[in-house]
């Protein structure tokens, strides 16, 4: 059964001049041990989304259960404060109190909130954390002393100290320097497995999500817009928003032709071309559609299977270097196609260039006009955002 | 789930009675004014009637604004330029002028005024003495009983708070702001002039509206000084110290309901240019302070004006008490008098200031335990609760100072007779003691929440997402976090209420003497040696508490790292006093953004 349930989950922020849709109805559901990512941009939703479940903040509609019990219901007013639901949450300030130590900050939840503990188990309990983090050399250190990887760490023993049935986290990692990010995010995830803890982690860090979430719900303007393992949303989106969100994507408009089940065949700038149809809803033959395909999986000239279909001439108009290799932006019938290859291949500006654009990477989506694809260009958004802070 | 709800239910209850005692003075001076003189518990116009037929209302109403004005000239001429001197030059001793602005805190109102009168007065002023030349004699060289006195006099005991007010606009202006003039070509003094006087502009004229209701409600100099001509608070003394028959409540509360208008038009004035500094104000992010200024030949100039008004404002009162301290009667310096010079009247002031002292601890006391603990919960139920009705209690506290001092005193009097009956608090110290409190509350609340909105919310957040209560967390998080801000509040509230002279008067019925009343009683009789002795004595003990209160906050209200190089006998003192509260203000300071 689901750990945590929510059902058309909505929240509505008063403002002077009208009101902020901060949620337009989620529905969640969470498995026993599940590490879920809630991954969106800027202000799409996520902390309120956080914060809804921890109950600071009171949704205008829909519900929420753990392990079935309604925790919150917008129709009836039931609302069960804070402390009283099973839940720990790791903030994304740490909000370490900072008139207390170490061994403070974790033993003072234990003792005066909802578990109630006495003393011996309190200081079991804490240095069971303190040991399982590598803490226990600072536990009598004053927590204004700590480095920003030692409060993290301190915030996380906080939380998993209370045992609890969810564990909630706010971009716990993103005031970290990119390095410690790195290498904390497989440390995280493994960690809460271990404990077989249900864990729900917000992130506006792509990347991050890929690589720790066992699901991943994309959220944008306070909708999901898709739910699913890192790998089909990272190679099945379901639109054009999470095709151009999560990593780097050549989106091209295109008009539906036919196809059956889970192949399409498009017309586009290039001709006609097959394609995976990743869609949820079908189209209508001569509906408008996008086609995507990530620069990492077109193919060059060399390495093109003899009698391949999908194929592109176009001309190198330019090459950047990204460290790992090249971004080549090959002009084709008007349309500036990426391509990413090895450091090593000789191509230069000017290379008449024939392309493949493989079917079974090359996915059909349905165009989302209607959300904000502002600052979505050129992918990896989140990585460097990340790096940049 | 009910016994959690009263838990914090204890500090709305606390934080509601804040507001109902602001609103008790409203209302009691309203209700006041409608009081029928000869019959109790009737209502009427009367008082109104009286009040409209008295015949220099308009002139009195008129010289009463032009009090407040006045006040607010002498303030801003020295405590503008001493403010810039500290926030964004290189004025060498800015720890020093620091420390003097503070010190002269612990000088209060009417023991300058008092220390003016004995030097200038027409008839036996100490100088027109000296000089041969008083009222009897052709002419005195200086009167002091002038309207322009009085404002000069209210302006320079101002100009600390005035400082203290400005400092932070000051420290909060983004130095990226004039950067990014001067790298566009705009040059220095023409940034001054486009940039940062216009964003600090609203900032000062509302620092300077809220100083004209402390100018037009004082009372501290009227009350010593005499009017030439009346001011609408010392029409309200006067009715309620009225020599011949009971005090005339009635009419007192209707010239209040008047003082009350204006003061609280300028406060709503004041509201708005407030919100209109804060536009200005950096949204989030760092404030990086500008770099000092060198002075270069303008010290001179700078050392000039705190000169002048360090003499005028802290040499002249103390030398002058000291002298009427020292000398057996009231006399002018001469070889004469220096022959005659002996402590006696140090000796026996201590037989005068048992029962006075006695009274102003408890005042003191008093007004701290009611301010500070009717503060704390109006700041959280404010800043913390995220309740609907929040902003009320924010415009409630908000609009409390537009009371005056003596409005207050009057409602509280009033409230204090009609209740006898059930609590016999009138007549008693206890009862100025929680006018005292309201009065102090809005000061406090102001404070705190400034501290508290520097607390991170997600500190109680966390506390509550653990399964810790929230009275728990009160306890536990927020007030440990803001004893600082707590402690500093109680400090300004106890030296505060031993300084003010104005509730003790209006409130004393001949059973609550304080040390304040003592020295004015004092010198209204004629004792002016033990009045000057006494006085000694109490801005001794202030300015240690004064300089405890500021150390705290410490010198973070000044820019850089290099202010808190200490000199000076009086802040190696202080900080010697101050190291007790030392780890609650380092954590505020480390932990403070
Ligand atoms: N207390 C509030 N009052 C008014 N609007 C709010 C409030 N909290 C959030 N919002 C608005 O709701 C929307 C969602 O905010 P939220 O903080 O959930 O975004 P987010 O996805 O966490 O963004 P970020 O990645 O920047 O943290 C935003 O438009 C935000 O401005
Ligand atoms: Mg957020």
């Amino acid at each position: 059964m689901a750990v945590l349930q929510t059902r058309r989950l909505e929240a509505k922020f008063p403002l002077r001049d009208g009101v902020v849709h901060a949620l337009r109805g989620i529905d969640l559901d969470i498995a026993t041990g599940e590490f879920f990512v809630l991954l969106g941009p800027s202000g799409c939703g996520k902390t309120t989304m956080l914060r809804s479940i921890a109950g600071l903040e009171r949704p205008t509609a829909g519900d929420i259960r753990i392990d079935g019990h309604p925790i919150f219901d917008a129709e009836n007013g039931f609302f069960v404060p804070p402390d009283q639901r099973p839940i720990a949450m790791v903030f994304q300030s740490y909000a370490i109190w900072p008139h207390m130590d170490v061994f403070e900050n974790i033993a003072f939840p234990l003792r005066r909130g909802r578990l109630k503990m006495d003393k011996d188990a309190v200081q079991d309990r804490v240095s069971e954390v303190l040991e399982m983090l590598g803490l226990d050399a600072l536990a009598a250190r004053p927590v204004i002393t700590l480095s920003g990887g030692q409060q993290q760490r301190v915030a996380l023993a906080r939380a998993l100290a209370l045992q609890p049935r969810i564990l909630l986290m706010d971009e716990p990692l993103s005031n970290l320097d990119f390095k410690l990010q790195v290498r904390l995010r497989a440390q995280m995830r493994d960690l809460m497995h271990r404990l077989n803890l249900t864990t729900i982690h917000v992130t506006h860090n792509q990347a991050e999500a890929l690589e720790t979430g066992d699901r991943i719900a994309v959220m944008s303007e306070g909708r999901i817009v898709q739910i699913g393992d890192p790998q089909a949303v990272y190679h099945r989106p379901e639109n054009e928003f999470v095709a151009r969100f999560i990593g780097d994507m050549n989106i091209f408009p295109a008009v539906y032709q036919g196809g059956n089940g889970d192949t399409a065949r498009v017309e586009t700038a290039f001709g006609q071309l097959d394609a995976q149809l990743t869609s949820r809803e079908g189209f209508a033959a001569g509906a408008t559609c996008m086609l995507g395909i990530r620069p990492e999986d077109i193919e060059i000239d060399g390495d093109i299977p003899a009698e391949a279909a999908n194929l592109v001439t176009g001309t190198v108009a330019s090459s950047s270097y990204v460290g790992e290799g090249y971004v080549h932006t090959v002009e084709s019938c008007g349309q500036p196609v990426r391509v990413r290859r090895h450091h090593r291949e000789a191509i230069n500006r000017g290379d008449s260039i024939r392309l493949h654009f493989p079917p079974a990477e090359t996915v059909v989506v349905a165009p989302s006009d209607g959300l904000d694809m502002e600052g979505l260009e050129g992918g990896l958004a989140g990585e460097e955002a990340a790096r940049a802070s | 789930m009910r016994a959690r709800l009263l838990g914090i239910g204890w500090v709305y209850l606390l934080a509601i009675s804040g507001l109902a005692l602001v609103c008790v003075t409203v209302f009691g001076n309203i209700l006041t004014s409608f009081a029928d003189q000869d019959v109790d518990g009737q209502y009427t116009f009367a008082n109104y009637v009286e009040l409209l037929t008295q015949k220099h209302l308009y002139s009195v109403t008129g010289r009463t604004a032009l009090l407040g004005v006045g006040t607010v000239f002498w303030m801003f001429v020295f405590a503008f330029p001493f403010t810039w001197l500290l926030a964004r030059t290189d004025f060498r001793y800015r720890t020093g002028l620091f420390t003097l602005l503070t010190a002269k805190l612990a000088i209060p109102g009417f023991i300058t005024a008092m220390s003016y009168v004995w030097l200038f007065n027409p008839t036996s002023g100490l100088v027109n003495t000296l000089f041969g030349m008083t009222k009897f004699t052709g002419g005195a060289l200086f009167d002091v009983y002038q309207v322009s006195w009085i404002c000069f006099l209210q302006g320079i005991v101002l100009v600390p708070g005035g400082v203290f007010m400005m400092l932070p606009a000051f420290r909060n202006l983004d130095a990226s702001l004039e950067e990014a003039a001067w790298v566009s070509g705009v040059s220095k003094y023409y940034t001054v002039f486009r940039i940062v006087l216009p964003l600090l502009g609203p900032s000062m004229v509302a620092v300077c509206i809220f100083y004209f209701v402390l100018g037009v409600e004082m009372f501290d100099f009227v009350a010593i000084i005499g009017m030439p001509g009346d001011v609408l608070v010392l029409w309200i003394y006067d009715a309620i110290a009225e020599t011949d028959g009971p005090p005339n409540l009635g009419f007192a509360g209707a010239a209040g309901v008047v003082l009350f208008v204006i003061c609280g038009v300028a406060i709503l004035f004041y509201a708005r240019f407030l919100k209109q500094a804060r536009k200005y104000a950096v949204v989030g992010g760092k404030v990086r302070a500008s770099a000092p200024q060198p002075l270069g030949r303008w010290r001179w100039a700078a050392y000039f004006w705190v000169g002048v008004w360090v003499m005028v404002s802290i040499g002249i009162p103390v030398v002058t008490i000291v002298w009427v301290a020292l000398v057996p009667y009231f006399q002018p310096p001469s070889i004469a008098a220096l022959d005659t010079i002996n402590l006696d009247s140090f000796r026996d002031a201590l037989a005068w200031i048992g029962e006075p002292l006695r009274h102003t601890l408890i005042l003191m006391a008093g007004s701290i335990v009611v301010a500070a603990s009717l503060a704390t919960s109006v700041t959280w139920v404010v800043t913390r609760s995220r309740n609907g009705t929040a902003r009320w209690a924010d415009n409630i506290v908000f609009l409390a100072p537009a009371v005056p001092t003596i409005v207050t005193g009057v409602a509280f009097q009033f409230i204090g007779i009609e209740m006898y009956h059930w609590i016999p608090l009138f007549g008693t110290i206890w009862l100025v003691a929680i006018a005292m409190g309201t009065r102090m509350l809005a000061y406090c609340t102001r404070t705190m929440n400034a501290a508290s909105l520097q607390i991170h919310f997600e500190l109680d957040e966390a506390a509550y997402v653990s399964g810790v209560s929230m009275l728990e967390t009160f306890r536990r998080i927020f007030l440990p976090l803001m004893a600082p801000a707590i402690f500093y509040s109680a400090l300004m509230v106890g030296m505060l209420a031993a300084r003010d002279l104005t509730l003790p008067l209006v409130m004393n019925t001949g059973n609550s003497e304080v040390v304040a009343t003592l020295i004015f009683n004092l010198q209204t009789n004629g004792e002016q040696n033990a009045a000057a002795a006494v006085a000694f004595y109490m801005i001794f003990v202030l300015s240690i508490l004064a300089l405890v209160a500021r150390r705290m906050t410490g010198m973070q209200e000044i820019r850089g790292h290099d202010v808190a190089r200490r000199n000076g006998l009086l802040s190696r003192l202080s900080g010697w006093v101050a190291e007790l509260a030392r780890p609650a203000r380092k954590r505020r300071l480390e932990y403070g953004s």
